[in-house]
């Protein structure tokens, strides 16, 4: 009787524990979550578990994760978009100044406006070959500066009643108020995520995102317009941003000039999270919704726990390291920058 | 005809013991307070928090600090996660009145009382509020504060004044700011000649004060009043690193190092004290909780002026936090004292704070004395 062959036996159990490896990476979102959620039911208990308490999550979790959306159609071209803050805080100024104009049908001035700094963002980056975080970094000071000129630092309030001169800005829409609120904003980001799904796994732009972040040079040879092409991929991440809009302006009642601040970083925080890494070629929709709601849940349950501030800061930095590290497949990464 | 003198005199005292004991209430020592406010990255937000754990011991209160990363989303997703926390009560600074409407909002819906502090949530409580858990907004008085900067520049005898304000759309400021204008318009020789709105940090202190300093040649500019010491300490680092000793800056808050240069000369006036609002909520949130509905649900703190003639008083008596002892504390509060005033402290106090403060030096000096002599 014989053995089997040294060699072939080596590559065997390599193969096996590449294999465990890759499924290690691709699960750490979803182990990541119920360890999460594991340790506040073990802290905090009734507290956190309470159904109060995941009605908030779920009020929480929307607005962020349709930013990561808009972040992850963008990073997994190998690009990035930090403007999506400020894009976010001046759409959701455009969605209300726009239902003082033109009454509830205004509010598309949100998506339009946030679809415009996209194909801005989309134009510069692909035709003046700026990279796409120096563009981004751009129309984030440009577009919070608009936002400051146009508002001149007021808000709008968004109202369930006709205001009675309270407040001088502010327009009745109590359906808005009703679209922030649980259910309602859970069902919204729920069916988001659904048409997200379908958008980035099975349709061909959706292939096609991923080919790019692989090779620019695969796509031009399928006769696909690259230029045009990413110009695409901006305007797709700018018109999420604009749902987006829609929402966090129900659930904040009130277009500001501060809204969306530091929410890029969120939103990358939660693709990354997700195990999308920011070099591009490949990503996913479930993941990314883990990686969301794993940094909501993260904050909520230090809160809950009576962490300090500074303290819960540092334990969300060093979970995302962590999550990363454990989540990227090193294989696949030809340069670190 | 004795026998019935003697049943009356006992009713009446009856009566008393029976007022005296409703009016008396058994202190609480289970209480949970939340506060939400943001980071702790300048003195003011230091000082509160000083102030309100002070305030806290003082009453057996337990209080638990959170911040909002200075943002108006994580604002409201704290407040959410704060009252998922069950607490019996919310101390908020709001960052912005949209973001503390949705905070009001979210009290009401969660029947947990609350009490704004520093910014205001909206313009008049009375008239503009009508919810029943938000129950009061205990803020500084902003155009005395404003009127107080205007009026140190006219003093100074400035003529060429450039500002450096936060943000537009913090109500408090632009407030503050129309305080400001309401004295300088009064005087037609003085001219704004540059206004700066941003974030303020000690970068955009020295960033914007280096631009004035740029743009405007000696004579050309007289002096630079910064809101907030974080950016006035850098517009002031900015002044004399370009060695341009012709510029004053005019600052608010006082922390050690504000005491330190108002006492060297280097700025001339600062205003503070406005930090105390956060534990006069806490006292003021306290009483409710032990049913004692709310007297005044907007009380107004005058800010304290400070230059060099009474910064040494302030420096001693107010920038470690603690201003008032235990027994002061409770005095202000109607659990312990029925007769306890706060509104009228909270109006009063920057009239007589130096008289308190030094009352407050002498005593403890005395006990010291006494110290010693005992030992």
């Amino acid at each position: 009787m014989s053995g089997p062959e040294p060699g072939l036996g080596v590559d065997a159990s390599e193969e096996a524990r590449a294999g465990r490896s890759e499924m290690l990476r691709n699960n750490v979102p979803y182990i990541a979550i119920v360890l999460v959620v594991l340790l506040f039911t073990i802290v905090s208990g009734d507290r956190f578990l309470s159904v109060r308490n995941w009605t908030f999550i779920a009020q929480q979790t929307p607005v962020l994760l349709l930013l990561a959306y808009a972040q992850l159609i963008v990073v997994t071209t190998g690009s990035i978009d930090i403007s999506v803050g400020s894009s976010l805080g001046f759409s959701m100024y455009m969605a209300v100044l726009g239902m003082v104009w033109l009454g509830p049908a205004g509010i598309v001035c949100g998506i339009l406006a946030a679809t415009l700094i996209g194909f801005v963002n989309g134009s510069i980056f692909s035709l003046l070959k700026i990279s796409s975080f120096v563009t981004t970094l751009a129309m984030l000071i440009i577009v919070r500066a608009l936002l400051n000129i146009i508002s001149d630092g007021g808000s709008i309030y968004v109202t369930e009643q006709a205001a009675t001169g309270t407040y001088v800005d502010s327009v009745a829409a109590p359906w808005l108020l009703a679209l922030g609120r649980f259910p309602n904003i859970l069902i919204f980001a729920l069916v988001v995520t659904a048409l997200m799904w379908v958008f980035y796994e099975k349709t061909l732009f959706g292939q096609q995102l991923k080919a790019l972040g692989g090779s620019e040079r695969v796509l031009s040879l399928f006769g696909v317009s690259v230029t045009w092409f990413k110009i695409q991929v901006f305007v797709a991440a700018g018109f999420m941003v604009g749902l987006a809009s829609l929402i966090s302006l129900g659930r904040s009642g009130a277009g500001t000039p501060r809204a969306g601040e530091q929410f890029e970083l969120d939103a990358i925080a939660a693709v990354a999270l997700g195990g999308t890494p920011l070099t591009g070629g490949h990503g996913s929709v479930l993941r990314t919704v883990v990686g969301a709601l794993t940094l909501t849940v993260v904050a909520n349950g230090l809160t809950i726990a009576g962490v300090d501030p500074s303290w819960s800061r540092v334990a969300r930095g060093v979970l995302l390291i962590i999550a990363i590290a454990i989540s990227l497949n090193r294989r696949r990464i030809g340069v670190v920058k | 005809m004795k026998r019935a003198i003697i049943l009356l005199g006992l009713l009446v005292m009856l009566t008393g013991v029976a007022v005296t004991a409703q009016d008396m209430v058994e202190p609480r020592m289970d209480l949970v307070i939340a506060d939400l406010g943001q980071p702790e990255t300048n003195p003011w937000v230091i000082n509160r928090h000083r102030f309100e754990r002070c305030v806290a011991e003082s009453l057996g209160v337990t209080l638990d600090e959170f911040d909002d990363e200075n943002s108006e989303e994580k604002h409201v997703s704290q407040a959410e996660s704060i009252i998922a926390r069950q607490p019996d009560g919310l101390i908020f600074n709001p960052l912005t009145s949209p973001a503390g409407i949705q905070v009001a909002r979210l009290l009401e819906e969660n029947a947990i009382p609350g009490v704004a502090v520093g910014r205001l949530v909206v313009s008049n409580y009375d008239t503009d509020y009508e919810g029943e858990h938000f129950i009061a907004q205990v803020t500084q008085n902003n155009d005395t504060w404003g009127q107080a900067i205007g009026q140190a520049t006219v003093d100074a005898g400035h003529k060429k004044v450039a500002m450096i304000w936060n943000q537009k759309g913090v109500t408090s400021a632009e407030e503050i700011w129309n305080g400001v204008l309401s004295v300088l318009e009064m005087h037609e020789d003085i001219e704004l000649i540059a206004e700066a709105w941003d974030r303020l940090n000690r970068e955009n202190g020295i960033l914007y004060a280096e631009q004035f300093i740029a743009r405007f040649q000696p004579g050309e500019i007289d002096a630079i009043i910064v809101l907030g010491a974080v950016a006035g300490l850098g517009s002031q680092f900015a002044v004399e690193q370009a060695g341009r000793d012709d510029i004053s800056i005019i600052t608010t808050d006082i922390d050690e190092q504000v005491a330190q240069f108002i006492s060297e000369g280097k700025l001339g006036f600062s205003i503070g004290g406005h930090w105390m609002v956060g534990g006069f909520g806490l006292i003021q949130l306290y009483d409710y909780l032990h049913g004692f509905p709310v007297e005044n649900t907007q009380p107004l703190f005058s800010l304290i002026p400070v230059d060099a003639s009474n910064i040494d008083t302030y420096a001693e008596g107010l920038l470690q936090g603690c201003i008032l002892n235990d027994e002061q504390v409770k005095n202000l509060s109607r659990v312990h004292n029925p007769d306890a005033d706060l509104p009228g402290f909270i109006d009063e106090f920057s009239k007589n704070w130096e008289e308190f403060v030094t009352a407050d030096m002498m005593e403890e000096e005395m006990e010291e004395e006494e110290s010693e002599g005992d030992g």
